[in-house]
């Protein structure tokens, strides 16, 4: 709690500085001398070639015409077969008005030279007429964008294949594909003072709990930053608690799994500009969840559930363990074991820890090697860690066979943990524990063990308790925490994230032939 | 003071304060994995340890090393002196108590840092060494594992098979300070081979009394235990001029559950117990002619018989020796109380006065494959 | 009124909380303790301490249920005016304080001579203190959560007793009443005091979020209590023999020592490692009450900067001194008589004056 009031506090002070250095300044309105508006842009738009200017003129107003758009943000064609064209090739001084000229959907006045920059900055064309004091706005965005691909982070088996783009407008229809419904609202912030970047909320109008979505408007409200160029950016910017390794949102970028948070009663934040969406509030255990657990026999989703827990007990304790058990505690181990573990070590000269540093931070270094790489170079660095690390470093007896095992399996854990972020989380909180371990042995690990109990239920997000449904508990999610029961069984949205209606589906149980 | 600046503070304080005190690597430890305790001629306390060698370079596999010291620390730090590592005794997987040793009363007392020190492991199995402990601690039989690991999986398959008794530190630590009970101790020899020799039988006081011969044991720990492990017994049935004969009337039988119910009573001035058995047993080895399906009943007659017999035999030995090894006083303390009070510090004699009886209802379940 | 509703509890927190404060460092010993009065009819005892625990606190809550939305804190400056009430508070500060540094220099003592023989007391006054602040900082809210997922999180360990079940022996626990009844009640002491932490209910009532399960609630508290009690009791005594059990210091710790699988070795260790979440979930509570009281004394609402101030003084105090085993064995005697006086007199009296004044006042009535 206190770190939200202290953010606050942060986050206030930020205000003031900035609202001192840019105090705005009152719009200069659009005159109805088209030369003078012209030399008004040229004079706001210096160096700036793509800047088009094209004047003309038109039969059916007065006067001359300017087109005014950034070339490369908008759709050529759209401007050229829609705007010029009927503008150009009008004959007579009909009655018809300029609206029923532009066959574009989007046309609106705009009076102020504030409103111009925005429009022309966000790829409209402008049409300033000669003897109006207005501009109108014509909607032909049309900047570089790329296909819409399979999502590259959450590959799914058998989910949908489309992961968000770098367009906003586009992130959200791929959203409401899903969720086609009115109930559905979308709230619009321009967060960002030097280059404003659309931030968009959306969230089911009569299932989502009021406090939290006000909570979370509250927090972007309170940006002032120059601007912001991901979703990441602004996730650090409304976090409760920056000290935390736990990531406190979830970033995703599938729309489908964006939709069933929604459904959840869960706010999400379409960023401009950025292919990640931000949901929040987050628990713990979502972060263990996955789209495919939905499309796979609940059975089989159990499993992998319980896999996926089990992969981050394993992920964050056993190179502590294993320290911990062959320089204090060695008692524990068998005696079959030790005798083993005990001829494996004899050659090593490092002690545990510093032989677990060693392989660990490789293997991290092997990670983030592979990860920018492209993918025929990739290959290389798997075969330089997994034959020229894993072999040669044992043979020379620099590290013992079985600490390789251990950090194997640690890797191999790690991978199965689903969101990225909580996979990063995981690592370091590894070390941690295996620092603990190396100075206190099994006494450190619970005490480490005891220290992350008290940080995730004391964690919340956007207000919401971050180790619900465990702590609180809450046993109705638990139906969707280890397990995953069947869909029919879960007729409520999960209590966790505090909705407001929480029916979600009436009796479903199929029931076979026999009623 | 900013949050941050607190938890620098902290793991400040951490590095600095830390030492890895009770830091020991594996690498740097000689983990003990048999002890052995014996007396010299001249009453003077030996202590031995055994304990595995890691190195690639060393041609043995354990090392064996033998002190004179006055008690378990002591001998500690001596050894220490001669071991590569640090000695550990979290592992010691048994405790070898020399013949010398257990003619003197009281030497339990030796055995106080076992139980004292939370360190020490309690599931070291006890072992009765009829001879003197230097010799099985330099006993490099070059077929076998190392020793300690040899005498441990030796004892514990006998055990399964109740050639022997299991009895680890912490049971010997409850036997010696229940009175209604005996210690008993596995008992160990040396020929050629480090071999079981059965059962020893200790008084309240800790000394040697007698041998359970493994006939024997295995009545003793159906008794203690129910059917644990594999309980077979062969037993002789009394056929004419059996003794002339190579192959004589014998027939094994495998026990597959045993229940028995003790009955205590005091009367006369002394404990009765009746204890009625019912095992269910298979034939699996008859080497005489017999119609199981029409004479069964005949059959578990005399096995019957033979096995009362064998039984009470037993309890005589004891008797005479004045020794409980069955814990009888167990069942004195828990069903004639007033009677048991009187006694309780002196039970084994009590127990000589005692009668026992012992009823064994055997019900023959299965025959083997052939007829 | 609405003073506490922040920090609201559930009514399982509430139930888990009091469990949890109960089932802390006696366990340990309970078992010699109760053999040495009683032999192995100390199993009664503990459900006679049970009895009495029940209606201690059925007693606390009924007074609580009095004045509503007020913890004992608030009342003290009401019956003994501005400058006893501060005595009293601090009195009641120092109960709790006695309580926590008990149980954490017990739990210290413990450590250093079962895994950590080498390592100071101060080391593992510092590793305790942290994980201590991390939870504590998050005030009764954070706490009722702790308890909660700490009693799921520990429901292993009972269930692994079960694996000595076929070294254990029942005749041990036979006759029965061998010797009367007066050993067992005279054993009955030393358990009505391992009942101790359901007086925290003074402090919780105002809490809880259903009022109508208060007196449910501290029931099912002390029966789970009783029943980890019992359990531990009764396989302590079926395992060690009732001439034996009197050796140990910790018979409960012993007895984790002969289980053995086949990947694990050495039980004892592990579950004395993670018997220090049972031991967190008694100290917590008391040390939140610490420095909920103090905070109150002095009228402020953020309990955070005392207890960053308890936690300095309790690294300090372990570097400057560390308590030898008959310390220990004196502040839990300490602890324990404070506690008959809190837990078990003061509730009596209080009551009893609530009803003689409520029959005066209908005396006069009539």
């Amino acid at each position: 709690m206190g770190m939200r009031g202290w953010l606050r506090r942060r986050r206030a002070s930020a205000k003031d500085r900035f609202s001192h250095s840019s105090v705005p300044v009152p719009a200069r309105e659009i005159s109805d001398s088209l030369s003078d508006n012209i030399t008004e842009l040229r004079t706001m738009f210096t160096l700036t070639p793509d800047l088009v200017i094209r004047t003309f003129e038109s039969k059916f107003v007065e006067g001359s015409v300017a087109l005014v758009y950034l070339t490369g943000l908008v759709d050529k064609s759209s401007v050229n077969n829609n705007v010029l064209r009927p503008l150009l090739s009008q004959q007579s001084e009909g009655p018809a008005s300029i609206y029923d000229l532009l066959s574009v959907g989007k046309v609106f006045n705009i009076y102020d030279f504030h409103e111009v920059e925005r429009q022309i900055l966000d790829g409209s064309s402008l049409l300033f007429i000669e003897g109006r004091k207005e501009a109108l706005a014509v909607e032909t965005h049309g900047w570089p964008q790329r296909a819409i691909e399979d999502p590259q982070l959450e590959a799914s088996l058998k989910g949908a294949h489309q992961g968000f783009v770098e367009t906003g407008m586009q992130n959200i229809a791929l959203i409401r594909r899903y969720l086609p419904n009115r109930e559905m609202k979308i709230k619009e912030y321009w967060v960002g003072d030097r280059a404003p970047t659309r931030v968009s909320l959306l969230f089911l109008a009569d299932v989502v709990h009021p406090e939290v979505l006000q909570e979370f408007e509250d927090r972007i409200k309170l940006i002032r930053i120059d601007s912001i160029l991901n979703t990441g950016e602004l996730e650090e910017l409304v976090e409760d608690n920056p000290y935390s390794p736990f990531p406190q949102f979830m970033m995703t970028e599938r729309p489908d799994s964006v939709a069933s948070h929604i459904l959840q009663g869960k706010v999400a934040v379409v960023v401009d500009r950025s292919p990640s969406v931000l949901i929040g509030p987050a628990t713990f255990a979502s972060f263990f969840q996955n789209v495919d657990d939905y499309s796979t026999r609940w059975l089989v989703a159990t499993f992998i559930r319980l896999l996926r827990f089990m992969a981050f007990l394993v992920a964050t304790f056993l190179p502590a363990v294993y320290i911990a058990v062959i320089s204090f505690n060695y008692e524990v181990i068998p005696l079959d074991l030790i005798l083993s573990v005990g001829e494996s070590r004899e050659r090593v000269p490092f002690p545990p820890l510093l032989e677990a540093m060693i392989m660990e931070l490789t293997l991290e270094m092997l990670r983030e090697a592979g990860v920018r790489l492209p993918a025929p170079i990739g290959q290389t660095v798997g075969i330089v860690g997994g034959i020229v690390i894993g072999q040669a470093v044992v043979q020379a007896g620099i590290v013992s066979n079985i600490m390789v095992i251990v950090v194997a399996f640690t890797a191999i854990s790690s991978f199965i943990i689903p969101n990225y972020d909580m996979a990063s989380a995981v690592r370091l909180l590894r070390f941690l524990m295996m620092g603990l371990a190396a100075m206190f042995g099994i006494i450190g690990i619970v005490i480490g063990m005891m220290g992350l109990i008290g940080h995730l239920i004391s964690l919340e997000s956007l207000g919401v308790p971050y180790g619900s449904p465990l702590a609180p508990v809450r046993f109705s999610d638990w139906k969707d925490l280890f397990l995953r029961l069947p869909l029919w069984s879960m007729k409520n949205r999960p209590a966790s994230a505090r909705v407001v209606q929480s029916k979600r589906q009436g009796d479903n149980r199929p029931r076979g032939d026999g009623e | 003071m900013s949050k941050a600046g607190k938890l620098l503070l902290i793991s400040a304080l951490f590095f600095f304060l830390s030492g890895c005190m009770d830091r020991i690597d594996l690498e740097d430890a000689t983990i003990t994995l048999m002890a052995g305790v014996d007396v010299n001629e001249k009453d003077e306390l030996l202590f031995y340890l055994s304990s595995p060698v890691f190195s690639r370079e060393a041609k043995k596999k354990s090392e064996e090393f033998g002190v004179k010291a006055e008690s378990f620390r002591q001998a500690r730090a001596r050894l220490d002196e001669m071991v590569t590592g640090l000695t550990l005794s979290g592992k010691i997987q048994a405790i070898v108590l020399g013949k010398r040793l257990l003619e003197h009363p009281d030497w339990f007392k030796i055995l106080d840092v076992i139980f004292r020190d939370a360190r020490f492991t309690v599931n070291a199995r006890m072992v009765y060494f009829d001879g003197e402990v230097g010799d099985l601690f330099h006993f490099q039989p070059p077929d076998k594992p190392r020793l300690s690991l040899h005498l441990t999986k030796l004892i514990d398959t006998a055990n399964q098979r109740n050639l022997t008794v299991r009895t680890r530190a912490q049971d010997f630590h409850r036997q010696m300070f229940e009175k209604g009970i005996n210690p008993t101790i596995t008992a160990v020899g040396k020929e050629k081979a480090i071999k079981i020799l059965g059962t020893a039988v200790l008084s309240k006081e800790g000394t040697y009394v007698e041998l359970l011969q493994s006939q024997e044991t295995m009545l003793l720990q159906l008794f203690l235990h129910g059917k644990e492990g594999e309980v077979t017994f062969t037993v002789p049935i009394p056929a004419p001029n059996d003794s002339k004969k190579m192959i004589k009337h014998r027939v094994s039988l495998i026990a597959k559950q045993a229940s028995k119910k003790v009955k205590t009573t005091f009367r006369d001035g002394k404990f009765h117990f009746e204890v009625k058995m019912k095992f269910g047993g298979g034939i699996s080895e008859r080497l005489f002619p017999f119609d199981m399906e029409k004479d069964y009943k005949d059959m578990e007659q005399m096995v019957n018989a033979e096995l009362r017999k064998e039984f009470e035999k037993l309890v005589v030995k004891c008797q005479q020796n004045e020794v409980d090894p069955f814990g009888f006083g167990l069942y004195a303390r828990a069903h004639a109380y007033q009677e048991w009070k009187k006694v309780q510090d002196n039970w084994p004699k009590a127990f000589a006065q005692a009668e026992v009886k012992f009823v064994p209802e055997l019900s023959i379940k299965g025959n083997g494959v052939i007829r | 009124m609405k003073k506490y509703a922040f920090n609201e509890l559930t009514v399982l927190q509430y139930v888990f909380f009091i469990h949890g404060t109960q089932v802390g460092i006696g366990v340990l010993s309970m078992p010699r303790e109760l053999a040495e009065e009683a032999g192995t009819d100390g199993w009664i005892s503990i459900l006679i301490g049970w009895v009495c625990a029940t209606v201690a606190s059925l007693l606390i809550v009924n007074i609580m249920k009095r004045y509503p939305g007020k913890t004992i804190v608030d009342l003290i400056p009401v019956f003994f005016g501005k400058w006893l009430g501060m005595v009293v508070s601090a009195l009641v500060a120092c109960y709790c304080a006695l309580a926590a540094m008990t149980v954490i220099a017990n739990g210290i003592g413990i450590v250093n001579v079962w895994i950590l023989s080498q390592t100071p007391g101060y080391v593992l006054a510092i590793l305790t203190v942290i994980p201590t602040y991390m939870v504590v900082q998050g005030g009764l809210r954070v706490l009722g959560r702790y308890a909660e997922l700490i009693f799921y999180l520990t429901l292993w360990m009972p269930i692994v007793v079960f694996s000595i079940l076929p070294y254990s022996n029942w005749l041990h626990l036979l006759p029965v009443l061998k010797d009367g009844w007066m050993p067992v009640f005279s054993a009955t002491k030393s358990t009505i005091l391992s009942f101790l932490g359901f007086e925290l209910a003074f402090f919780l009532y105002p809490f809880l979020q259903r009022k109508q399960y208060a007196s449910l609630g501290i029931v099912v508290a002390n029966t789970l209590s009783m029943l980890i009690f019992m359990h531990i009791t009764v396989f302590s005594f079926s395992f060690f023999s009732p001439d034996e059990i009197t050796q140990y210091t910790w018979p409960t710790l012993n007895l984790w020592k002969v289980i053995e699988y086949r990947f694990l070795e050495r039980i004892d260790i592990i579950f004395l490692a993670f018997y220090l979440f049972f031991l967190s979930t008694t100290t917590l509570p008391y040390m939140y009450f610490t420095v909920f009281t103090t905070s109150q004394m002095v009228g402020s609402a953020d309990h955070r900067k005392h207890l960053f101030i308890l936690m300095i003084l309790i690294v300090v105090g372990a570097w400057l001194y560390t308590p030898t085993f008959i310390d220990l064995k004196k502040w839990s005697e300490v602890w324990s008589m404070t506690g008959m006086v809190g837990g078990y007199i003061i509730p009596v009296i209080w009551w009893l004056a609530i009803q003689l004044f409520r029959r005066g006042k209908g005396g006069q009535k009539g």
